[in-house]
């Protein structure tokens, strides 16, 4: 009994499955032009998928050749004491070999002068696959023991954290599918509406004769299903072939994953479903009639109050003019949902700079903090420092002091503060009397510049000169505040430090921003320094506005000298990983040689060049390159709808007398139009694109990411220039085409399908 | 779904009329202008019976009948098939209901260009997930009728203007719905094709004893109709009633 309904209903479900298919086929194959767009859609965003997919799979075998290229341990132990490291030596040399969790890579040993006694540094290797659990057995079996015998550092290699970056690389992989599944259903979804539009028609047919949503859904999905079916293999054939193109230069041999099949193949599925499902949501709510009497091209013709002149001097000019407003529906969702497409190629290869940025951006490679036994970063150890190969500059941490902490302001010539700002006008310091009102702002980071600490300040761009400070009166200010400009510095400008003296009373707590600064400014009592501008930095990332003062103005304000206990490293630009290497082993050396200074190694070198083998900024622009191919797509598809539909428009025009040039010029007039328009409008959607972008990677994600990053705004020109010819040759070329075809079909007709194209009867 | 399926066969014990509107009111908006399309229409068809409705172009009779079958919205009032509100349905609910228990014959012929003949007979079984047996000797039926047999795998635009409306009738038909709505289904037609689409579709109303509502401006069509409306400026009032005077409907020869 059980096997015989299963029998049925799986034939019943053939059934329908063959008939839904054949039925789509039909659709599909019977109107292919019709269809062209879906399946050049369909082939983009299966490329898409495929790209990032596959990329994906290469990105987690490139990042592990990297990783475990340069490192052969998963742990090391710093400054062990002889007892702590015998624990180490008996555990990789355990009696039964079926209880050893761990190898021992190498041992460093050396005198710590501080101690007067031998130490090591033990580097291990976890000899099982799950590192997690080896760490907590390790942690178990010989961590507490050596805890118990005094301190020392731990530190995890990248191979031990690979597994680490293998989540974050799949959860990158997950927000960017989640993006990209929200661009291809816009995609698909924008392409189905222009469809939906212009054949309303058969749907109010289908609805007429019961069709409900679930109906009307599985139709379209299976029409596009069926474009899926057919597209899906040369369309990821080509995408593994563009990531082979993009990894063809690094390392690791090209990896290619099977699973990657299916999951594009399931995120194009995801698409259709996602992009069919609204519109027919919305078109199954709809009166049938409602949709059938759009067929009747009623709403076509102009009004007759607007027609009584069309054949005067207005027509066609005016009248088409006028068709322009009176579609301005169908002319606006055109012109933003081609152009956004434009814009986001242009966004797309901003992207891929601010990756190239990112990975080139000068980040320190270590840090070292002198404080733990009392030493202070001071002239000789920087000589001793800059005596070793390959370190580029030496840049003291904590030497700045927010001003807000030391309950400071500036103030600034209204000339030197840009346009809606937003800062507060001064009231009480008579800064410049007589020149103009003066701004006050205490969002503001000093730093004591030492001379030596001024080579940390020649990347930037800069005017003026960067060794004023050494002159008393001088100061070095930048321009922003939170990465984004605010102040028009000139080198010779004055500004004015207030340095809190006391208070008249006790300041409401809970405030921040102005409210704070306005309470300052009227609880605490100041002194003023009044200093010139020596040098104006450009581009230096900021928090608040940069200053630098010398060390006795800096002393004056924050009323000592700063720590300057922790410095960052940097390597000189172009080093290899060898280099570093080097360097990273004599600095481990001098360390050990005076004992308490620690010596962390940030891995930034490795980490850009990982970023690098990951290809992401080719990957952007393969994808930016893919993304502007929708816009023709969604120009012609959409325009030869449109201008199929107004052919009865026309042939209306001409029956009653209207001659083929003027029709030609109704085309060209509406071509013209779109082109003109579309000019505007790409530029003005890729402005605004490419500064929401650099707005959210220079603004908004130091927030969160607390990198210290700052990224230059600027158009591409080639990418706009390509932008704009495109969306004004596609605003023309789309409305021309449509002529030449009608033209065609209407001499056609008059002559036998041989004969005059339009503009012969002039 | 079973609920749904209970409350409707109460609804179809407890009326006796077929088709039944209340006060069905339908306004246009035009600029600034309010035009009544359709104004308070009330009217009572039984089942089996033809109804037809007369009216200059214009008057709002086509807009009623889009009302009767669903197609379109009223402002206010209430439209019941067989007892069941169809203007308190949910689009899905009423776009099934519509599929199974009406059909709907169009002025202008609504074929779907890239099917052929035979496909758009069956696009309401299509609509509704019929199983094949199901309408395979309905469809033998209507095919041999309409004498679409030999035209069953052409195109619409293969098919003469006469032909194209038969296969509307037939798919209209198909689903065999229990009352079917003809919005001037000659209009397009000259009057030899004209005659002969109104016989076939009288001759199988009667064979398949269907309730027939009819939009037509043509009075010697209208005659044979059991009941004649006028609709006056969306206004109905009954112009003639032959099942009173005992008259039965005929073909045109």
């Amino acid at each position: 009994m059980l096997s015989w309904l299963a029998t049925l209903a799986l034939e019943r479900v053939l059934e329908y499955l063959g008939r839904s298919i054949k039925t789509a086929w039909k659709t599909v194959f019977f109107n292919f032009k019709q269809y062209l767009c879906f399946f050049v859609a369909i082939i983009i965003v299966q490329l898409l998928f495929g790209m990032m997919t596959v990329s994906n799979d290469n990105n987690n075998d490139v990042e592990y050749a990297r990783v475990s290229q340069q490192y052969d341990y998963h742990m090391s132990f710093m400054g062990v004491n002889e007892s702590q490291y015998t624990i180490l030596y008996n555990g990789a040399n355990e009696l039964f070999k079926s209880n050893i969790i761990y190898e021992i890579v190498r041992v460093d040993e050396y005198y710590n002068q501080i101690i007067l006694d031998r130490e090591f540094d033990v580097y291990i290797r976890f000899i099982r696959d799950d590192l997690d659990a080896a760490k907590k057995t390790f942690n178990i079996n010989y961590g507490t023991k050596m805890d118990a015998l005094g301190e020392y550092v731990i530190v995890e290699s990248p191979l031990m954290t690979f597994q680490n970056n293998v989540r974050a690389n799949a959860w990158t992989f997950v927000l960017v599918t989640v993006i990209l599944l929200v661009l291809c259903i816009f995609l698909l979804t924008s392409l189905y509406n222009i469809r939906l539009n212009q054949y309303k028609f058969q749907y109010g047919v289908y609805m007429t004769f019961g069709a409900d949503f679930k109906m009307l859904f599985s139709t379209a999905f299976w029409e596009l299903f069926v474009i899926l079916v057919v597209t899906f293999i040369p369309s990821y054939a080509v995408s593994t072939l563009i990531s082979y193109l993009i990894f063809r230069g690094t390392t690791t041999a090209f990896v290619f994953s099977a699973l990657s099949i299916f999951k594009v193949f399931f995120f194009t599925l995801a698409v259709i479903v996602a992009s069919v499902w609204t519109p027919m949501k919305f078109i199954s709510v709809k009166d049938p009639m409602s949709l059938i009497v759009t067929e009747d091209n009623s709403n076509l013709v102009s009004s007759p109050w607007k027609s009584l002149s069309i054949f005067g001097e207005k027509f066609p000019t005016r009248y088409e003019f006028y068709s322009i407003w009176r579609f301005r529906k169908y002319n606006i969702q055109l012109l933003t949902t081609a152009i956004v497409f434009c814009a986001m190629f242009i966004m797309g290869l901003y992207m891929s700079e601010i990756y190239k940025t990112d990975i080139n951006y000068p980040r320190a490679q270590w840090e070292v903090d002198f404080g733990e036994l009392g030493y202070t970063y001071d002239e000789a150890f920087s000589e001793e420092l800059y005596a070793m190969d390959g370190i580029h500059a030496i840049k003291i941490k904590d030497n700045s002091i927010e001003a807000i902490e030391v309950g400071s302001h500036i103030v600034v010539s209204q000339n030197d503060v840009l346009p809606l700002t937003g800062m507060l006008k001064d009231k009480g310091s008579q800064f410049r009397k007589g020149h103009g009102d003066a701004r006050v702002t205490n969002e503001v980071v000093y730093t004591a510049l030492t001379e030596e600490q001024v080579v940390t300040l020649q990347d930037y761009t800069y005017t003026g000169d960067l060794n004023c400070l050494s002159q008393p009166g001088y100061v070095i200010v930048g321009d922003s505040i939170s990465n984004v400009r605010k102040f028009d510095f000139q080198v010779g400008d004055v500004i004015r430090i207030a340095v809190k003296t006391g208070q008249v009373r006790a300041m409401e707590s809970n405030l921040s921003g102005k409210l704070l600064l306005r309470e300052q400014l009227k609880v605490f009592r100041y002194e003023y320094i009044d200093l010139t501008v020596g040098a104006v930095i450009h581009d230096i990332p900021s928090s608040g506005l940069p200053i630098y003062l010398s060390m006795d103005d800096y002393v004056t304000l924050a009323g000592n000298e700063p720590d300057n206990e922790l410095v960052e490293i940097y390597v000189e630009p172009g080093s290899t990983i060898e280099e570093v290497d080097a360097l990273d082993y004599a600095l481990f050396e001098w360390s050990h040689y005076y004992g308490g200074i620690k010596v962390t190694n940030l891995g930034t070198t490795m980490e850009n060049q990982i970023a690098d083998d990951k290809h992401y900024d080719d990957l952007y622009i393969a994808i930016s390159l893919l993304i502007l191919c929708i816009s023709p797509l969604v120009w012609f598809f959409s325009q030869s709808l449109y201008y199929k539909k107004r052919e009865r428009e026309f042939n209306i025009l001409q029956s009653v007398g209207a001659i083929g040039s003027e029709i030609r010029s109704i085309y060209i007039q509406g071509g013209l139009s779109m082109a003109t328009l579309s000019l505007i409008v790409s530029i003005a959607l890729s402005y605004l694109g490419s500064y929401a972008l650099f707005y959210l990677y220079n603004v908004v994600m130091p927030n969160f990411t607390g990198d210290n990053i700052r990224y230059v705004f600027y158009m591409p020109w080639y990418a706009i220039v390509t932008s704009v010819v495109m969306s004004v040759a596609c605003g023309f070329l789309s409305a021309y085409f449509p002529y030449r075809s009608y033209a065609k079909y209407r001499s056609s007709l008059q002559n036998g399908g041989a004969g005059a194209e339009y503009g012969d009867d002039e | 779904m079973a609920k749904k399926e209970i409350k409707m066969n109460m609804a179809e014990e407890e009326s006796k009329f077929m088709l039944q509107t209340e006060n069905v009111i339908k306004y246009y908006k035009q600029y600034d202008h309010v035009i009544t399309a359709v104004n308070r229409v009330s009217l009572k068809v039984e089942p089996g019976e033809f109804v037809a409705i007369i009216g200059s172009s214009g008057s709002g009779k086509s807009t009623f009948l889009h009302i009767c079958a669903g197609l379109d919205s009223c402002d206010s009032g209430h439209v019941y098939i067989h007892g069941n509100d169809i203007t308190a349905m949910k689009a899905d609910e009423l776009s099934r209901f519509r599929g199974l228990r009406m059909g709907f014959v169009f002025q202008r012929h609504n074929l779907i260009p890239q099917f052929t003949a035979l496909e758009n007979i069956l696009i309401p079984t299509m609509m509704c997930n019929k199983p094949d047996f199901s309408y395979q000797e309905n469809l033998r039926r209507l095919v041999e009728t309409l004498g679409l047999t030999n035209r069953l795998h052409h195109l619409p635009s293969e098919l003469s203007g006469g032909q194209q409306q038969r296969v509307a009738i037939a798919r209209a038909l198909i689903n065999m719905p229990d009352i079917l709505f003809a919005d001037e289904p000659t209009g397009n037609l000259d009057r030899q094709n004209a005659d002969e689409v109104l016989n076939l579709l009288l001759k199988i109303r009667e064979e398949m004893g269907q309730t027939l509502i009819m939009v037509t401006h043509d009075m010697r069509i209208a005659e044979h109709a059991d009941r004649i409306f006028r609709m006056d400026n969306g206004v109905l009032s009954l112009h003639r009633d032959y099942l009173k005077a005992g008259k039965k409907t005929e073909g045109f020869n």
